[in-house]
């Protein structure tokens, strides 16, 4: 009797928290220029900015959520690409955009009107954890705290991994963040497309909880938002600019860590992606 | 008296922390050499790396979550050995020149190796699915590729919530390497015009043993518990594109410390660590012909 009322409970607890749930994304569109947008035909995706802030979290950030971040740095391009395709826009190979800024000598981080007092020889600020990953800032925390709208680029060095990730840091989240025109008309030279879509990662939030019992079995959340900024290689102008959150949540069984962390960030951004393509496309969002 | 034994045993232990082995054996192995036609070579350009997998495993479809961790080392080891042949004063043609020129011919980055084909990505020889739904398809029949060991063929990992698929080699027995298909490399280098080619893949990826540690087997019940690294094995070919002759080509493993507080949770990094081990060497030994990875 006590092993079958056992196995009963057992099987009620994975019926009663279910797999994985995706909240809807909500895209709100900043800006959507229709005559501008009805002037392009190519779309040449450049390589996917991510940006830290400080507003909620000041410590040191996470060296896996970092690895995480980076995962979609390098993974997303490849994927709007493929969410484009059979869209309004014919796309151009997301590489033709990162060897355009290669072959002109700008990091991704240019294209923005970004704060910076010095230079990576000797950044403004530079922290490191415990196991000696450090984050140099071309500006400090403090500055960037009085003028919240400020971005500054950021370089991160895991102590374990041969890579290095820049990106930009502000102390708001959500910084009104402005292009430099100069860097992209640089880059536009090189690029056979009408427009560019710029990808910003705003923010990355993954929380773990439980402890992978059968009663607090492990449970992961992991949060997701975007900018996409459509800007004309004519004039500069942005023809569309929208943003969205995704969310991902995900319970794992008992002695399970469930998909890891990079898979559950990718398929947030993916989600996430996906929504803000079938926006620019004219679809209006379509939340899972 | 147990008691305090135990109690002393446990307070020392977590005292001491968790204590790891070092991976000391990863090694590079040179194949070939032509120095003297590699010292000829001004340019070289860097091919997109390719993943290979093995299908002679008793699953189906292989873990995606180490499949997701080889092409994570594939994405970033281009410009992990970008950085290093140019800290080396070799500096590589960006791999984006090499993926344009391959897209602009309709081919993937697996159409640069020779392999059996039965199928079409339309119509695949097999597909098979996991109960995550991940699903692997291959051109090739799996019970038709064991018969020949030294053959490879091709397949499209699809993971369940991720748009599009990966493609990649499909191996049926170990140690076997992917083979250029010189005819298409010498088309591709009509528009990249290099005078050699680095051919890289990431052969394997595996588990090895580190050791012993004092660390959090089950929540809150501390005790020993085996630590794992991950093994990344990578084989390098560097191509002449005049007449496609091999001037070098290297094996290499790097094992990554097994020093991530939750290593489950990253195969990826790990496997990222360890590749940045394995090309160390494998640049070195390029260059120099030491073999060995320079010194911290």
């Amino acid at each position: 009797m006590k092993a079958v009322l056992g196995v009963n409970c057992f099987l009620l607890t994975f019926v009663l928290l279910g797999p994985c749930a995706n909240a809807a994304d909500q895209v709100e569109v900043l800006k959507r220029d229709v005559e501008g947008l009805s002037k392009v035909k190519t779309v040449a995706v450049l390589p996917v900015i991510v940006q830290l802030s400080f507003e909620h979290d000041s410590h040191f950030p996470d060296g896996n959520r970092m690895t995480s971040r980076l995962a979609i740095a390098t993974g997303l391009p490849a994927m709007i690409e493929q969410q484009m395709k059979g869209g309004k826009f014919v796309v151009i190979p997301a590489e033709a955009g990162a060897l355009a800024l290669k072959e002109s000598n700008i990091d991704p981080t240019e294209l923005y009107s970004a704060h910076a007092n010095t230079t990576w020889d000797s950044p403004a600020e530079m922290l490191r954890n415990k196991s000696k990953d450090e984050l140099a800032l071309l500006t400090s925390q403090a500055d960037l705290k009085k003028s919240p709208d400020d971005l500054t680029p950021f370089q991160y060095k895991w102590h374990n991994l041969p890579a290095t990730m820049t990106g930009l840091a502000s102390f708001k989240m959500d910084p009104n963040a402005s292009l430099n025109v100069e860097k992209l008309r640089a880059v536009a030279s090189k690029l056979d497309a009408d427009a560019v879509l710029l990808v910003r990662v705003t923010d990355l939030d993954m929380h773990q909880s439980g402890n992978g019992s059968i009663g607090l079995p492990f449970h992961f959340r992991s949060r997701v938002n975007m900018q996409f900024t459509l800007v004309s290689l004519k004039d500069g102008t942005i023809l569309w600019q929208a943003r969205a959150a995704g969310t991902k949540s995900e319970h794992a069984r008992p002695r399970s860590l469930g998909s890891p962390q990079d898979r559950r960030a990718m398929e947030c951004a993916a989600g996430t992606s996906e929504v803000l393509i079938n926006d620019l496309n004219g679809a209006g969002a379509s939340g899972k | 008296m147990k008691r305090m034994v135990f109690s002393w045993t446990v307070a020392l232990a977590s005292l001491l922390g968790p204590v790891y082995a070092k991976a000391s054996d990863d090694k590079v192995v040179e194949i070939s050499r032509d120095q003297a036609a590699i010292g000829e070579v001004k340019t070289i350009a860097l091919l997109p790396i390719i993943v290979q997998l093995r299908f002679d495993q008793t699953k189906d479809v292989p873990d995606p979550t180490r499949v997701a961790a080889r092409f994570a080392v594939a994405d970033r080891l281009a410009e992990i050995l970008d950085q290093k042949m140019r800290a080396a004063k070799r500096p590589t043609m960006p791999v984006e020149a090499a993926i344009l020129a391959i897209k602009a011919r309709s081919w993937t980055s697996i159409d640069t190796c020779i392999t059996t084909a039965t199928g079409t990505w339309n119509s695949p020889a097999e597909t098979v699915r996991n109960r995550g739904k991940d699903e692997v398809t291959l051109l090739a029949l799996r019970s038709a590729m064991r018969q020949s060991p030294e053959s490879v063929t091709a397949f499209a990992f699809s993971w369940h919530g991720l748009p599009g698929s990966r493609q990649g080699i499909a191996a049926f027995h170990a140690g076997v390497d992917s083979k250029p298909d010189i005819p298409k490399l010498k088309e591709l280098n009509n528009k990249l015009h290099a005078d050699a080619m680095l051919f890289c893949e990431v052969s394997d990826l595996d588990e090895k043993d580190l050791g012993l540690t004092y660390r959090t087997t089950v929540p809150l019940i501390y005790g020993i518990e085996e630590v794992k690294g991950t093994r990344v094995h990578i084989h390098c070919l560097l191509i002449r594109a005049q007449d496609g002759a091999i001037l070098w080509e290297a094996r290499s493993t790097g094992t990554s410390s097994g020093n991530v507080a939750d290593r489950a949770i990253n195969v990826s990094r790990q496997a990222m660590e360890g590749a940045g081990r394995a090309v160390d060497g494998l640049v070195s030994d390029l260059i120099e012909g030491t073999g060995v990875p320079p010194k911290k």
